[in-house]
């Protein structure tokens, strides 16, 4: 059975890519419907804010319909996905935090008072435990306290599981930079989640 | 996505942590929403596309030459055709006459007075016609001098520097008779134009003085001939 025979649920990224590239419309559904649920994952945990992260994810996808002919099969599709939310993410931030610098509402805010939240919504959270929700908000809490450079390799590293080969690409760094992130990342999270970590 | 972990980095205790949290999902109406964001996508990249979207030609080097362009353009409407030469023109191209001009500044001594060269009587009808009586007795007898004794005047007062103040060939007769036909002479020389009535005037001043104390040396010269 050939690639263009076979049924196209079956076939692999790259070659769904190639058949979109080729105008099989539905070959786009179903790349939709393969990473949606990883790319929001991922930007979630890397941005902190679920509004946010669903609208950065509706754009890597629009970027991915209205750029599909800059795709080339040398990289992994995955990588090239991830690499556009990753960059549109990290935009994100720069945003928010050139408006949090600002924001006439800072300089309001006194103690005790409610400040601009950074904690993210679980509202979607597959785990409705209130101890393991709090437990979950408190390592999401960590992961958003550290800086983002350091966030974005962890959470490709220990919750996308990408090689370091594949952080790599996605994120423009050379393989010893990413190495040292990760563990630097990882050093960060250890002390802030020290309490959750020796129970 | 692969999996090269090794096994340290398994027991790792930040990445079991990280690892037990939940997967965020995307939400129920997801693609419904990204359809509509296509689909309004689709219409307004036609007129933003018609509209705004900028060709590939960078900015910066449309800039770079439409300066570069305007650069010449200036140099050559502007500084080159308004350009007048103010200093440096040679005193000798203000005499009058069409051949003097044309030659090159030169020491009196190369050149033979042209007045030594007319014949005594064609010279004092020409130059009898000239200008200021003052300066007709001189004409009259630079015009019976003899070339050798002209020359030989001259050779005195060049070396005395004085001619050299007049700067260029031109008989006295010449520089005269330009003074007083100077405005009618002076557009063959365009360039002239700019040059002040003052400049010319002090040159002939100094003609002037060049001419007397030539006419007093050749005076000594006959006195001691006879």
């Amino acid at each position: 059975m050939s690639e263009g025979q076979k049924p196209l649920a079956t076939q692999t990224d790259e070659q769904l890519i190639a058949a979109y590239q080729r105008g099989a419309e539905e070959a786009f559904d179903l790349i939709v419907a393969r990473y949606k649920h990883p790319l929001t994952n991922f930007v979630f945990r890397f941005v902190g804010d679920y509004d946010d992260c669903d609208d950065i994810v509706q754009e890597t996808f629009v970027r991915v319909f209205r750029n599909k002919h800059s795709y080339t099969p040398q990289a992994k599709f995955s990588t090239w996905i991830y690499t556009i939310a990753s960059n549109l993410a990290k935009s994100r931030l720069r945003q928010r935090e050139r408006h949090r610098l600002f924001s006439l509402s800072s300089l309001w805010t006194s103690e005790g008072e409610e400040k601009e939240s950074e904690i993210p919504d679980l509202r979607y959270a597959a785990d409705r435990d209130a101890d393991s929700a709090v437990k979950h908000e408190r390592i999401q809490n960590a992961l958003n306290s550290i800086s983002a450079k350091y966030r974005e390799v962890v959470v490709l590293r220990d919750i996308q599981e990408f090689s370091y080969e594949e952080i790599a690409k996605i994120t423009g760094l050379n393989l010893g930079t990413v190495k040292s992130r990760i563990k630097r990342g990882r050093t960060m999270l250890q002390k802030l989640l020290k309490d959750i970590i020796d129970d | 996505m692969s999996d090269t972990t090794n096994h340290e980095e398994e027991r790792e205790p930040v990445r079991k942590i990280l690892r037990s949290l939940p997967e965020v999902k995307a939400s129920d109406d997801f693609e419904l929403q990204l359809q509509r964001r296509l689909a309004h996508e689709g219409e307004s990249k036609s007129l933003w596309s018609i509209l705004f979207t900028p060709k590939r030609i960078p900015a910066f080097a449309l800039s770079l030459m439409a300066a570069v362009t305007a650069g010449v353009v200036v140099y050559y409407t502007v500084l080159r055709t308004g350009m007048v030469p103010e200093a440096g023109v040679p005193k000798h191209e203000v005499s009058v006459q069409g051949k003097e001009k044309e030659q090159p500044t030169a020491p009196q001594q190369s050149a033979p007075a042209p007045s030594s060269r007319v014949s005594q009587g064609q010279g004092q009808k020409r130059e009898a016609s000239g200008a200021a009586a003052s300066q007709g007795s001189v004409r009259k007898t630079q015009t019976t001098a003899s070339p050798s004794s002209t020359e030989s005047a001259q050779d005195e007062l060049s070396k005395q520097g004085v001619l050299k103040e007049v700067g260029g060939a031109g008989t006295p007769s010449t520089r005269i008779k330009s003074r007083s036909t100077r405005p009618t002479d002076m557009p063959e020389v365009p360039f002239l134009r700019a040059v002040p009535h003052t400049t010319i005037e002090k040159e002939y001043d100094s003609a002037a003085v060049a001419d007397s104390a030539k006419r007093d040396s050749i005076k000594r010269l006959e006195r001691q001939k006879k």
